[in-house]
């Protein structure tokens, strides 16, 4: 193998597909990352066995050939080089890494040994803008659990079906749903959970202003992403997915409107108290205005005020004051209501400026409230 | 700055003299709590009436028959003994806030400062706290009122039964000196004859040799053997000491495997187990399943929880499969255990979205701890643990 390309673009792809590598495996090529090239391209590609990404680097192919470096090394000093052209040769099993007149020998493991990216065939697929697929994401994994003994909660529930794509994802104390229109509806409807760690690199990968769309491909056990010079497959999680439509409430007893950013720096400034007592803060409605406070037997108490609209009558009621913190940082929206029904029911949180949008995006956070 | 006044109460021959109380014809016989007349088990308690016999607890049944033919021997009634032990520690809750269970029968309590409070002196605290216990419960303490744990806990050990020793903060040095070393926290078989070879008896003696001697012969016991023959110690009471694990075991009259007895009484042991968790707030992660058969052969079985639970249930499942699985030749068993380990404190605040089953499950079993817990343990029961 002998090719060149230049610095920026192999290590955008390092870099990328270095994601993929595998923390805490007992396989040991599992730590490389596999670098081909055949006829005019120079691809790389990692994986841990639940995610792979594979990344197309341009590069001027001489000759073909392939092998697995460590993936920490080869990031290391392929981000380190200076911005000129490098050139990769495969010499027995070792990789040289030459930039006159410095030259490297990275000790490196037959490809052979390497897993193979699995195949998704293009049976079940359709295309998705990339901007909405990242804007369903960004939105709504956040919510996911983090704890391995569910392995449900810790995927997102996608729902495909005519011209709705929808995300869930919930820990059981909070819920985030989001669901837009698509360009083009789908032949075949889609459920499938994808775990979250995948998701949060998809969403790194997908580019909001990109023209060229995401190809979403099915497969019984993976679920494949390809953009034009980048795949990520994803295993998918087997099971049910909670009952989740039964837990959004249907009816509403009162709205309290507020501005996202007022609201969102007063509850980051209370959290500093709340976080020294699980999290919890007071929310109590006087009319027109919110307050919101917290009190922590180490640290002392937190009080602030928010002006608000208020639809009903006035309530107390606590909730996980990060849960509130978590939905209004990813959320763009000058406003937003919190409905609520009583202390011990759940709360739903929503954009205001929903409605501009129309019927093609809808979006709501269910948040169980804590005991007072 | 008040002075430091910690107490420990110790109840005397708790088990048995409950028993005693509840029966008044076994008080003035020797009651043998845990163990059976055919000489199974190990003695849970002894009366002070057995005790003049030299049954003592943790002794084998076996012994304790010899030593008192006649000794009256009785099951363990452990959900009995648990609720009394919650009336005194609710007894003790109510002089101060730093109460530190140590077991069902002892406690430590931080005083300091409770005087102004109670408007007496900290010594008169220490009385009522004991005559509270007679009146209220017809149990005796035997209670230690000290400058710090270790003291206390020596004090109350003085004159047991319906013991009051109080060590006053001048007074720490005429009331250690005397003493054998062997009364010393940690000093056991060993160092107690290292000690005596160098000629320490007392804890007097002790006190004279310097710390870097100690500290040369014996490293870090060294240091701490220092401090406690000078009457130091600086551990606090540390409220609602929190359990590492919990466990409830069975030994049988006779060697079984009759397999329906069995398995009731795994749920039975489940139950009891769970419910201390639930009462102690605490989920556990994982069930400990002990087994000793016939032959004395003892082993241990766990098994780590998809999710950590306090539900009798789902613990009874997980003690039956290990059961199941470490008994697969159906042996004949002479001891069962159930225990759980890795305990979380259950996180009650937070409300759920999704009631599962496991949730429901919790929520009943609370309502029925709280339904015995008003109207007594027989009140209700599950169809299996009926007799």
């Amino acid at each position: 193998m002998n090719v060149i390309c230049t610095k920026t673009d192999l290590s955008t792809g390092v870099l990328t597909t270095a994601r993929a590598v595998s923390q805490r495996s007992t396989l040991p090529i599992l730590s490389n990352i596999l670098i081909h090239a055949n006829d005019d391209e120079l691809t790389l590609m990692a994986t841990d066995l639940e995610i792979w990404i594979q990344c197309i680097v341009p590069a001027d192919v001489k000759s073909p050939g392939s092998l697995a470096v460590p993936a920490s090394i080869f990031s290391e000093m392929v981000t380190s080089l200076p911005d000129e052209d490098v050139s990769l040769t495969c010499e027995d099993n070792r990789l040289l890494v030459k930039r006159d007149p410095s030259d490297y020998t990275i000790l490196s493991q037959p490809a052979e040994e390497f897993p193979s990216l699995p195949e998704v065939g293009d049976e079940s697929s359709f295309e998705v803008p990339q901007g909405l697929l990242r804007g369903l994401l960004r939105t709504t994994i956040f919510a996911a659990s983090h704890e391995e003994t569910r392995a449900i909660l810790t995927g997102a529930l996608m729902n495909i079906s005519g011209d709705r794509f929808s995300v869930v994802a919930t820990d059981t104390h909070r819920l985030a749903l989001r669901a837009k229109k698509l360009p083009t509806p789908v032949d075949e409807a889609i459920s499938v959970i994808v775990p979250t760690r995948a998701l949060h690199e998809l969403q790194r990968i997908l580019d909001e202003d990109a023209e060229s769309p995401v190809r979403m491909s099915l497969a019984p056990n993976q679920i494949q992403f390809a953009l034009d010079n980048l795949t990520l497959v994803s295993r998918v999680i087997d099971g049910q997915f909670p009952n989740y439509e039964k837990v959004i409430p249907k009816e509403v007893e009162r709205k309290i409107i507020a501005s996202s950013h007022d609201l969102l720096s007063v509850l980051r400034r209370v959290a500093i108290v709340a976080r020294e007592n699980g999290n919890k803060a007071l929310f109590t409605t006087q009319g027109d205005r919110l307050i919101i406070q917290a009190e922590s037997q180490e640290v002392g108490k937190a009080y602030e005020e928010v002006p608000i609209k208020l639809e009903g009558d006035d309530i107390e009621m606590a909730f996980n004051i990060q849960f509130l913190i978590d939905v209004l940082s990813v959320l763009d929206a000058d406003e937003v209501v919190l409905e609520l029904t009583g202390p011990l029911n759940p709360g739903v949180l929503r954009p205001v400026s929903q409605s501009a949008s129309g019927e093609d995006d809808d979006y709501l956070y269910v948040v169980m409230p804590m005991q007072k | 700055m008040s002075l430091r006044w910690i107490m420990h109460v110790d109840m005397d021959a708790f088990y048995a003299s409950i028993e005693q109380r509840d029966r008044p014809e076994l008080r003035g016989k020797p009651v043998i709590v845990g163990g059976t007349p055919e000489g199974r088990g190990v003695v849970s308690a002894a009366s002070y009436e057995a005790r003049t016999f030299g049954v003592h607890s943790a002794m084998p049944a076996i012994q304790a028959v010899r030593l008192c033919p006649g000794g009256v021997f009785l099951p363990v009634d452990m959900p009995k003994y648990s609720q009394v032990s919650r009336e005194l520690m609710s007894i003790l809750h109510s002089y101060s806030p730093l109460v530190e269970k140590l077991s069902v029968d002892e406690a430590f309590l931080d005083l300091t400062g409770t005087e102004r409070v109670h408007n007496m002196t900290v010594e008169q605290v220490g009385w009522h706290i004991k005559n509270r216990i007679c009146d209220e419960l017809h149990l005796t303490a035997s209670a230690g009122l000290a400058p710090n744990m270790f003291l206390a806990k020596l004090a109350s050990e003085m004159r047991k039964p319906d013991g009051y020793v109080v060590v006053r903060h001048d007074s720490v040095s005429q009331f250690l000196n005397p003493l054998q070393i062997e009364a010393l926290w940690g000093v056991g078989k060993a160092t107690s004859k290292k000690l005596r070879e160098m000629g320490v008896t007392t804890v007097g003696m002790l006190a004279q040799i310097p710390e870097e001697t100690l500290t040369g012969k014996f490293g870090e016991v060294g240091r701490h053997l220092h401090q406690l023959s000078r009457g130091m110690d600086d551990r606090e009471v540390v409220p609602h000491s929190e359990a590492k694990s919990i466990s409830a075991e069975r030994t049988f009259g006779q060697d079984t495997n009759d397999w329906d007895f069995l398995e009731t009484t795994l749920l039975h042991l489940s139950e009891e187990v769970a419910r201390r968790l639930r009462d102690e707030g605490f989920h556990c992660k994982t069930v400990v399943l002990k087994m000793r058969f016939g032959d004395f052969k003892t082993i241990t079985r766990n098994r780590t929880l998809p999710k950590p639970t306090c539900v009798t249930h789902t613990i009874f499942h997980a003690a039956r499969e290990l059961f199941a699985l470490g008994n697969p030749n159906r042996r004949k068993m002479r001891l069962i255990g159930v225990g759980v380990v890795n305990l979380v404190k259950r996180q009650e605040a937070q409300l759920g979205l999704f009631d599962d089953a496991e949730t429901k499950m919790e929520k009943v079993e609370t309502a029925l701890d709280a339904v015995r817990k008003k109207f007594g343990d027989k009140a209700i029961r599950r169809g299996r643990l009926m007799q």
